[in-house]
């Protein structure tokens, strides 16, 4: 009687879990049908020059926020970076968030940076701002000094003082392509009352060969976690999101890289503060209010808008970076759980917070459960090693064809890795990732939900080489 | 076959397809690199025919020759140059490449090919003004369900000199995504300043999308045209706080004195967007009877009203700084915040 009921369990949790990793193969399949149908659809853009012979006179003006906390390393290159994108018409708003390092005083050395009095809203809540800063060397360039608040405080002082009707929220160490921003506008251009953000790709800089600011050869990284990532995040953006954009699901923009109205993102309130998910946050915040007013939008990734950012290359760095980001999905879940399969918010509701539900909240917790009893079962012999290894077998291989498939989607639309090699060194890595990397992942999910559950706020804290010392 | 067996070959089936979907891509990637590598030899050598025709180094019906169905890129490096070359080397270009019968190559590709490529030919083409072109570029425009496209031959029937009428403009900004499409801004732009009585007839027809409207507005403004300022007046009154916004733009645009009443009115909108619009406006007409009503906009309680409002009163003059000082022991603080954060933008605290 016991044998039975204990075959009876380890075939429901078996079932569980085979379920539960079909249901989210058969999702990313979805996904990968969606995005390669979005790129088909708009087709690839042309040359930066095209862009702007043909837009500059109608291009909107653009605040870009650049939030710098300790950030003494890279921030001269950053801004640096960033005052040489090829845009008509924008000013660049860097927030020193309290730094305890030299980020205010190398950007007043570089720069010749001045105290200077500029009137600015106090429409969201933000910490104390110390000064304004700014040279008539670089007009486009305003400096905010104000007391340590995160970054979705920094990102708040940022919207408050920009006087563009477009904000693009960003990290200061990350590199936007020079025309990252002439793509990224566009549906700012061609549907600007429907249109409330857009995202645009993040990729991985590590391995690249950076000058003055900017990536001049790419490059796939000799570090194995940072080549492990590089293909999770062309999954993560030219898979999901290009296909949850095409359905208007898309609930999270990187705070890499994301246009905002600024009128919207002041309506919601801002930024929230105190959560580690504030990129989310705001992106469900603003689903919510423009479904809640029934007013038209959209939300929008444009892949073709590149931004390059450095990624741990260290396990510690790395698996604190997935907690937080797992915490900050739950958060969001938590404090927005009524949109879940609520029709009042549509694709939102079903797709978007369905996905969170499936991916992010009951994922990780399957899928541990499958790694500790599903053994525990076979060597207790109520669960065939034949039938694990098969289903194992199928899961991985299903998981290589997704990969392959977003490498695809990448030949398509980007085709930045320069050599044909690189693609075969990543679907090498596409099988890798399962034997280590994806338990390690799921470790690092459960340590999120575990800092959540436990109300942690801590952010860790990311150690970074700098450009100028990437892979020469 | 069990479901041992299934699950086996499942996997087997998958890895294959991986497999194989790699070595596509492979081989996909390698076929491109290659036509890349071509199609930069063969841009550079229809650049090399180019400046050989401008300066008369050979015949250029023998030296297209090998390019000839090459539209796109004839296209392309045509555009390269147009930007660059002007005068009597530009037309005797022109006229070569319309001997060699660049042009109705250019014309087919219109319809037929990538998207990318018929822009390429739309754009190209204002550099062969005629009737049959602009024939060819108003069917494209009427047919093709492209906004960019369609833009696009708008934009090369104004450049060679065969402007469409707003009115049919307007009747083929089918959706109202796309009449808000700021691609069409430049266009209609330029259409209100060539033509202003053609706006101010297209403005009175029903069914333009307000953004349309909205630019057509501001084009009026801009154009000074005698005759568009009691149709801006009315316009600053409409019931769209967009198009009151347009037109009080308009109205500053005008700078004619005549005006002061409608922007007065304007600075108490109920909407804020159109009380900023309209301080602004008031510092552009000089409208120095507009203080009194620009001191109260200080006391708005939207932050970018009295930005703009403080902004209004550093350019008008003594008086207008003179409100400002006054504003600075403004029992209001927000009102205080703005007029000393102006004064002191000005140089003066």
């Amino acid at each position: 009687m016991i044998d039975l009921n204990l075959t009876l369990i380890a075939e429901c949790i078996a079932i569980l879990v085979i379920t539960t990793g079909m249901l989210q193969n058969l999702i990313y399949l979805a996904q990968l049908g969606l995005s390669a149908a979005s790129l088909i659809e708009t087709g690839s853009m042309p040359s930066a020059n095209v862009l702007w012979r043909r837009y500059a006179d109608t291009l909107p003006p653009i605040a870009m926020l650049a939030p710098a906390y300790n950030e003494a390393l890279t921030i001269v290159e950053s801004v640096r970076s960033l005052l040489s994108l090829q845009y008509p018409n924008f000013e660049i708003v860097v927030i020193n968030d309290g730094s305890k390092d030299e980020t205010l005083a190398v950007l007043i050395e570089a720069f010749g940076l001045k105290p200077i009095e500029r009137d600015f809203d106090l429409a969201i809540p933000h910490a104390a701002i110390r000064g304004l800063y700014g040279t008539s060397n670089q007009p486009r360039l305003v400096v905010v000094d104000k007391v340590n608040g995160g970054k979705a405080d920094a990102l708040n002082a940022g919207i408050n003082v920009a006087r563009a009707p477009i904000v693009c929220s960003m990290d200061a160490d990350s590199l936007l392509e020079p025309d990252a921003l002439l793509r990224a506008v566009r549906p700012f251009v061609d549907d600007p009352i429907k249109t409330v953000a857009v995202g645009g790709t993040v990729r991985i800089v590590n391995g690249c060969r950076i000058d003055h600011g900017r990536v001049v050869e790419v490059r796939t990284s000799n570090n194995l976690l940072a080549l492990l990532q590089t293909m999770e995040y062309l999954r993560a953006f030219l898979m999901a999101r290009l296909a949850w954009s095409r359905v208007n699901a898309l609930t999270i923009i990187s705070g890499a890289f994301g246009l905002f109205r600024r009128a919207d993102v002041i309506e919601v309130g801002g930024y929230t503060r105190g959560t580690v998910g504030e990129d989310m946050e705001l992106v469900v915040k603003l689903h919510r209010l423009m479904r809640d007013q029934k007013r038209p939008y959209r939300v929008v990734f444009v892949a073709a808008a590149v931004c390059w950012t450095e990624v741990p290359e260290m396990l510690g760095v790395l698996a604190r970076q997935r907690a937080r980001w797992h915490r900050g999905a739950l958060e969001t879940f938590e404090r927005h759980h009524d949109m879940l399969f609520n029709p009042r918010y549509g694709r939102v509701g079903i797709l978007g917070f369905g996905y969170i539900l499936l991916v992010d909240v009951i994922g990780p917790v399957v899928e541990t459960l499958g790694y500790l009893l599903i053994p525990i079962f076979f060597l207790m012999g109520v669960l065939s090693l034949d039938y694990a290894l098969a289903c194992l077998a199928v899961s991985v291989m299903f998981g290589v064809v997704i990969s392959v498939g977003a490498l695809a989607l990448e030949e398509m639309e980007l085709c930045r890795f320069p050599k044909a090699s690189d693609l075969l060194k990543l679907t090498v890595l596409a099988v890798v990732e399962n034997f280590g990397y994806r338990q390690l992942n799921n470790i690092w999910r459960l340590r999120g939900i575990w800092q959540y559950l436990s109300g942690s706020q801590s952010w860790g804290t990311m150690t970074r080489k700098g450009f100028h010392s990437a892979r020469p | 076959m069990n479901v041992l067996q299934l699950l086996w070959w499942s996997s087997l089936l998958l890895a294959g397809l991986a497999l194989l979907w790699l070595l596509g891509l492979i081989c996909v990637r390698l076929v491109r690199e290659g036509a890349d590598a071509r199609r930069r030899t063969a841009r550079q050598a229809i650049r090399r025919v180019y400046l050989a025709v401008m300066t008369g180094a050979g015949e250029p019906e023998d030296l297209l020759k090998p390019y000839q169905t090459r539209s796109r890129l004839l296209a392309e490096t045509l555009l390269e140059l147009q930007g660059l070359v002007r005068g009597a080397e530009r037309e005797r270009l022109i006229e070569a490449l319309r001997r060699a019968g660049v042009e109705q190559q250019l014309r087919s590709r219109l319809t037929r090919g990538s998207r990318i490529g018929r822009l390429a030919a739309v754009e190209a083409l204002s550099a062969f003004p005629s009737d049959a072109v602009c024939s060819d570029l108003w069917a494209l425009h009427c047919r093709s369900e492209n906004a960019e496209l369609r833009v696009a031959t708008l934009r090369t029937l104004i450049a060679i000199g065969a402007r469409p009428r707003i009115q049919d403009l307007i009747y083929y900004l089918q959706t109202e995504a796309e009449g808000a499409s700021l691609q069409y801004a430049p266009v209609l732009r330029q259409l209100t300043l060539e033509d202003p009585e053609d706006a101010l007839n297209a403005l009175a027809l029903a069914g333009l999308p307000v953004a349309a409207q909205a630019i057509t507005i501001e084009a009026l403004g801009a154009s000074g045209h005698d005759r568009a300022m009691p149709v801006l007046c009315e316009m600053a009154k409409a019931r769209d706080p967009v198009l009151r916004m347009a037109a009080v733009r308009a109205l500053g645009s005008l700078a004619h004195p005549g005006v002061k009443s409608a922007v007065g009115a304007a600075l108490s909108d109920d909407a804020w967007e159109v009380r900023a619009e309209a301080a602004t406006a008031a510092s552009l007409i000089g409208g120095k009877d507009l203080i009194k009503s620009l001191v109260i906009q200080l006391e708005d309680p939207v932050w970018w009203v009295r930005l703009r409002a403080a902004d209004a009163l550093t350019r008008l003059g003594a008086g207008g700084l003179e409100a400002l000082k006054a504003a600075v022991s403004s029992p209001l603080e927000a009102t205080r915040r703005s007029a000393s954060l102006a004064l002191a933008g000005f140089g003066q605290t």
